[in-house]
């Protein structure tokens, strides 16, 4: 720990906590394993931008279905690379004690795969690509499962989700909280 | 999280906007709006260090700089003065015409007097006044500019439109002013600025347009805010203006050439007009922008303003005001900090002018729609770009900073800030210890990993039963067995111990200990005629038992009597009452399991309230939603999971397929579907009351069976032993795959199909184990013809030398029963899994490609429901044996620890995913409310036996009555008759009606307050989800008129 200590002035540090919803040992720790990610670069420049390969050998993102939204939607310059302020943000966003409508926000940018602000049938039909595994389902059962979902929680009959919608159909979702984390 | 980062430095003057969350919002956005006026800055060159200033100086210098640039600006406005006085000529005269008609005549004073009324030295007022003059002048040009090439043909709408996108803008050289204008233009093809300008526009005699007028027009006093507000507005885009500026000197030439023509059109047509004007209040860009995008289905919403947050986000953290669509209210409240109170009042109430008057918009002007999304999305990005660029963390860093240290903060906010998360990171960190702590979180993992989280349940489930066992451990043995067995100058056994009267104790008569040490004596005499003979066999069989040398023990209840310890310290002896302490540690041992059990139970009622009414209602979405577990982190585990997360989904998928199917029945299949129902019910019925005779049965028979084979061998005996419990577990393997059969003829729904075999199978096993208690009722209480009654059993000594045996301590007999039955249900699912379990799966591995019995055989499928309840079973047991044998807890404890890994082992090995996993946040709560009944049912024949039943006088610590037809009770009544009388007084209120009957009505009521409360909730979240539709009823409904408007300007 000492030697990534050195890393961040104590204002930084303190400023980070107040930013996120880590402590200081924490912001170190997520430090080290941005550090993982690329020792090299980031050992040059404390704030060096990775790009979107190098974020991916994180193990959770690696198999995650999503992780080329997550990415992107951390990524401040919305390409998919990161500083380690967009890791810190993101570590902290999926960290337990981020409460449960700043997820809901960025779960809604996730799955808004083509980022028009509803969650469309094909952003639907998207996630549950991934979510199974490309193809798994077949197009009748994909169709009636997104025909399911839209008459679940589209509560407007404009057959897609807006965030409100997507806000409401989640907190009704108890299993959302617990799967949409990553442990440090 | 920017919302966080501001909660503690929110400005006191923005807090008048609506609830917390307001304030927050306006405040992040606030931070976000300065950040994107830096970048333009910036990018303009105009200001090199704004580092260091304050908000308040840049604005001031913003200000100034303009004045400047209005001075370069002074030349190219003479030039086209003319011009553009046509325009305000026009203005003018509509003015005076309108000051003629009363209604408009309100609304030009407030016009005016929102100029001129102002007093002198305000400098917000000169400010906000050269803003909007300033607006005008540079605006006014780039419209007409954007006019020339449209002149030509200016006679259609929908060709203005066109012209949006036409490439007239070539001429500028920079490709953001050219943005600006292109989102200017659908600014004021919105509704927004031309409603608030409608009065201005009736010059044009447009009848349409009078329409327009919104009703609240007279309200002078309205409208003289809403020009405040909008002259905030202007502030607030300085930034836009200024690049404007850039490129209309560039281009005032090409100007000079249009005028003209653009003058025409602008006579010509009133379109032409709104664009004008629409150019003239500029300022209003942003703010228009949003609410063109909120009214037209909110399609870019995040658009504009996602650059605000990009920028911000990245930097303080994320905030979505522009996602919750409060943003266009929180626009409008926001202003310079240096704006008087007064503007901030007019402001918010110019809100409601505003509000009005959009409402009325929304309904009425149609004429423009919003169908450059394209276009607006690659200025978005454009502009997002450049602010990526412009932007410096350190800069802003410091601004934030100095932003958030100049708030004037109290200081008891910041302690309670400082408590809150002190407290928080305190919580946290003591959580995460815990964690580090947590048994098998890294066995819960792996099971998780590839049998998903409806298995992993049942794992907790049994770690939660494996705490409980612990708790109950600690007491059973903690009070009653330490005490007995540690040894300061103790009696070694009940025969030494000295008489009461020496002690000095308040026992009356000694006959009661007389009779006890005779009944004692002969319970001693004959355990040492069955036990003397025994070779080591038949002393292993015991152990199986209970019998023989374990019957005196310390496992059962026999072996303990009060004891008297001489302490050291103390003088004197001490009498360890161990009557009243085996029964506090009973009643002990049952308050920890009822409130372990209501504390787990009401996180599972807490998660059921919040979807009922919904529950099925939201299964895909919290599949779909919450189906990715984010954690997962091995390749193997992901493509489980997507396995898994397919399956179950089609398996939703299949079961609301089969609720179709069920809908369509016709009658004839109902009929005959009903009727194999009840057939089916009906066997079930039979089985369960076979089987639990069959238990009576055995139990009743066992004692005459015993006395029959007396003297054939000891493992025969052994066997005869243990034939109700064998019975017991024989019929609980046996019943349940007979009903698990019997279910699918019934043709239920695969839920209801699970939950009701539960059900049958828990009826089966509570049931039996209440028959087995009842036959034992039967035999130790009752009277019998055969038997002596004596010392407190029943069947203390056979009088007609029948073949029955008898028993000299009831109690200890029945924790025997219990002990063989935990015996039994240790091993033998111990023994199914190494000799049925293991080898199946080998079988099935060799042969399942060469023999289709084997394959049709198939692989062991891990049965929750089954093994839940063997868990529940077993619990029940326990708390059914622990007053009679306080070692059970313990035994359950162990059982619980070694299952884990027998289970763990061959769910991991032997066992396949379950076709169709439990749900996971209700397997929980039904595991529970099993577990629940079989507590109630537990505690129902301890209770009767403690309050109705006298305990042996051979045997236990009760043994010495102290009144005639002594119960275990009268412990507990003989401990407070020692106490003051005013104790006494008020333990005694407690038996009588006078407590019981306002207890009970206060309960009822208290009851009755929290189901009506309950049902008040349920209704309003009805009516608020009705709300919603309602709502989005509403906004289809208002873009299905934007439609039909827009297919009727098409033609």
């Amino acid at each position: 720990m000492g030697g990534s200590q050195s890393v961040f002035s104590e204002q930084e540090l303190s400023d980070y906590q107040e930013l996120t919803y880590f402590t200081k040992k924490e912001i170190l720790h997520v430090f080290k394993r941005f550090q993982t990610l690329d020792p090299d670069s980031v050992e040059r420049d404390k704030n060096a931008k990775l790009n979107r390969e190098t974020i991916l050998k994180l193990p959770e993102l690696q198999v995650n279905p999503f992780n080329d939204r997550i990415t992107t939607v951390f990524s401040s310059a919305g390409d998919g690379c990161m500083t380690f302020e967009d890791f810190l943000d993101m570590m902290s966003v999926f960290s337990d004690n981020a409460p449960k409508n700043v997820k809901v926000e960025y779960a809604f940018r996730i799955y808004d795969f083509d980022e028009d602000d509803v969650i469309s049938g094909k952003d639907l039909r998207e996630v549950i690509n991934r979510l199974t595994g490309e193809q798994a389902l077949n197009d009748e059962e994909m169709e009636q499962l997104i025909q399911n979902i839209l008459e679940e929680a589209d509560l407007d009959d404009d057959d897609s989700l807006s965030f409100a919608e997507f806000e409401h159909v989640i907190s009704k979702a108890p299993d959302f909280i617990n799967s949409f984390r990553i442990r440090l | 999280m920017g919302t966080r980062a501001c909660q503690k430095c929110v400005p006191s003057q923005l807090r008048y906007s609506e609830g917390l969350q307001g304030v927050l919002d306006t405040y992040c956005f606030f931070y976000s709006r300065l950040c994107f006026k830096m970048a333009y800055q910036r990018q303009n060159g105009s200001y090199d260090n704004y580092g260091g200033q304050s908000v308040e100086e840049q604005y001031n210098s913003g200000f100034d700089d303009l004045n400047d640039r209005r001075g370069d600006r002074q030349s190219y406005r003479q030039f086209q003065n003319k011009s553009y006085d046509n325009g305000e000529d026009n203005f003018d005269s509509y003015q005076d015409r309108d000051f003629d008609s009363p209604r408009n005549g309100g609304y030009d004073s407030s016009w005016n007097r929102d100029f001129k009324s102002r007093p002198n030295g305000n400098l917000d007022y000169e400010r906000d006044r050269e803003f909007l003059t300033s607006d005008r002048d540079f605006l006014h040009p780039s419209g007409r500019d954007f006019d020339v090439p449209g002149s030509r043909d200016f006679h259609s709408e929908s060709q203005i439109n066109r012209d949006f996108e036409s490439p007239r803008y070539n001429d500028f050289d920079s490709p953001k002013s050219r943005d600006f204008d292109s989102t200017r233009h659908r600014d004021f093809d919105s509704t927004n600025t031309r409603d608030f300008d409608s009065p201005k526009r009736r010059d044009f005699d447009s009848p349409k347009r009078r329409d327009f007028d919104p009703p609240n027009s007279e309200n002078s006093h309205g409208r003289q805010k809403f020009h405040e507000e909008r002259s905030y507005r202007a502030h607030d885009n300085y930034a836009y203006s200024d690049n404007e500026e850039e490129y209309q000197t560039k281009i005032s030439s090409t100007q000079a050439r249009g005028h003209n023509s653009q003058q025409r059109a602008f006579n010509e047509k009133y379109r032409e007009d709104d664009q004008f004007e629409e150019r003239f209040y500029s300022g209003d860009s942003q703010n228009s922008d949003r609410e063109l995008t909120k009214n037209f289905g909110g399609r870019d919403r995040n658009s504009e303003n996602g650059s605000d947050d990009e920028t911000f986000s990245t930097r303080i953290g994320f905030d979505h005001s522009n996602l919750d669509g409060k943003d266009t209210v929180i626009v409008r409240k926001r202003k310079p900090t240096n704006i008087s109170d007064q503007h901030s009042e007019s402001d918010s109430s110019s809100l409601k002018a505003i509000s009005k008057s959009r409402s009325m918009r929304k309904s009425v002007n149609l004429n423009t729609l919003p169908s450059h999304e394209r276009r607006i999305k690659n200025f978005q990005a454009r502009k997002l770009e450049a602010l990526r660029d412009a932007k410096n963390l350190e800069e802003y860093t410091q601004i934030y900073r100095d932003e958030i240290l100049q708030e004037p903060v109290q200081r008891t906010q910041i302690w309670k800030y400082q408590q809150k998360k002190a407290w928080q990171n305190f919580k946290q960190q003591t959580k995460n210890v815990l964690y580090q702590l947590e048994l098998w979180s890294g066995a819960f993992k792996e099971i998780e990993g590839q049998f998903g989280t409806s298995v992993m349940t049942y794992f907790r489930f049994m770690r939660w039963l494996l705490f409980l066992n612990f708790y109950l451990m600690v007491v059973m043995l903690g009070l009653t067995m330490v005490p007995y067995v540690i040894k300061i100058n103790r009696p070694w056994s009940f025969l030494d111990s000295p008489h009461p009267n020496n002690t000095g104790s308040n026992f009356t008569g000694d006959d009661f200990f007389e009779k006890a040490l005779n009944c004692t004596k002969n319970y001693i005499g004959f355990l040492d005629n069955q036990t003397n003979s025994e070779d080591w066999g038949s002393k292993a069989l015991d152990t199986l038992q209970g019998t023989g040398w374990m019957e005196h023990t310390v496992l059962f209840y026999g072996t303990y009597f009060n004891k008297t310890y001489s302490l050291p310290l103390v003088e004197g002896r001490l009498t360890y009452n161990m009557g009243l302490s085996y029964l506090l540690a009973t009643g002990a041992a049952f308050l920890v399991s009822f409130f372990l059990l209501v504390k787990n139970s009401a996180k599972g009622v807490k998660s059921s309230v919040l979807d009922e009414g919904s529950g099925q209602m939201t299964q895909f979405c919290n599949k779909v939603f919450g189906g990715w577990d984010f954690c997962i982190s091995n390749q193997k585990a992901a493509k489980e999971k997507h396995k898994n997360l397919t399956q179950e989904l089609r398996g939703d998928l299949d079961n609301q397929k089969l609720l179709w199917k069920i809908e369509n029945r016709t009658t004839r299949e109902k009929a005959k579907l009903y009727s194999i129902r009840v057939v089916v019910n009906t066997v079930v019925l039979g089985f369960l009351v076979g089987s639990l005779y069959l238990i009576y049965y055995a139990n009743n028979k066992l004692i005459d069976l015993q006395r029959e084979f007396g003297d054939v061998h000891p493992i025969v005996q052994t066997l005869i032993q243990f034939m109700p419990s064998v019975t017991i577990t024989l019929l609980n393997i046996i019943v349940p795959i007979i009903f698990k059969k019997l279910v699918e003829f019934e043709d239920y729904m695969p839920a209801f199909q699970m939950q009701i075999t539960l059900l049958r199978t828990v009826i089966l096993r509570l049931a039996s184990l209440l028959v087995l208690m009842g036959s034992l009722y039967g035999m130790v209480v009752k009277d019998h013809d055969h038997f002596v009654d004596d010392c407190g059993n029943k069947r203390w000594q056979t009088i007609n030398n029948t073949s029955e045996a008898p028993i000299k301590c009831w109690e200890t007999y029945v924790g025997q029963q219990i002990y063989k039955l935990i015996i039994l249900d240790f091993l033998v699912p111990f023994v199914l899994t190494f000799i049925v379990e293991y080898p199946r799966r080998l079988v099935y591995q060799k042969f399942h490609e060469r023999f289709k019995v084997v394959n049709m055989m198939g692989q062991q499928e891990f049965d929750l429901p089954k093994a839940v309840l063997d868990l529940v079973y077993t619990q029940t047991l326990c708390w059914m044996g622990l007053f009679f044998c306080p070692f059970i807890p313990m035994m359950s404890l162990v059982k619980c620890f070694i299952f884990f890994y027998v289970k763990k082992g061959t769910v991991l090995n032997n066992c396949i995913q379950p076709v169709r996993p439990f749900r996971t946040s209700k397997s929980n709560s039904l595991f529970i409310a099993v577990l629940f009944i079989s507590f109630i049912i537990s505690c129902g024949p301890m209770t009767y036996m403690i309050g109705t039943i006298s305990p042996s006088q051979s045997c236990g610590p009760f043994r010495v009555y102290s009144v005639e037809n002594f119960i275990f009770f009268d412990t507990i009544r003989n401990l407070i008759f020692t106490f003051p009388s005013d104790a006494q007084k008020f333990f005694h209120i407690f038996g009588t009606m006078a407590f019981f009957i306002p207890a009970i009505g206060l309960t009822c009521f208290f009851m009755y307050y929290y189901c009506v409360q309950a049902v008040g909730y349920k209704r309003r979240a009805k009516l608020l989800k009705e709300d919603l539709i309602m709502e989005g009823k509403d906004k289809q409904f208002l873009l299905a008129r934007v439609n039909e408007a827009w297919m009727y300007i098409e033609g």
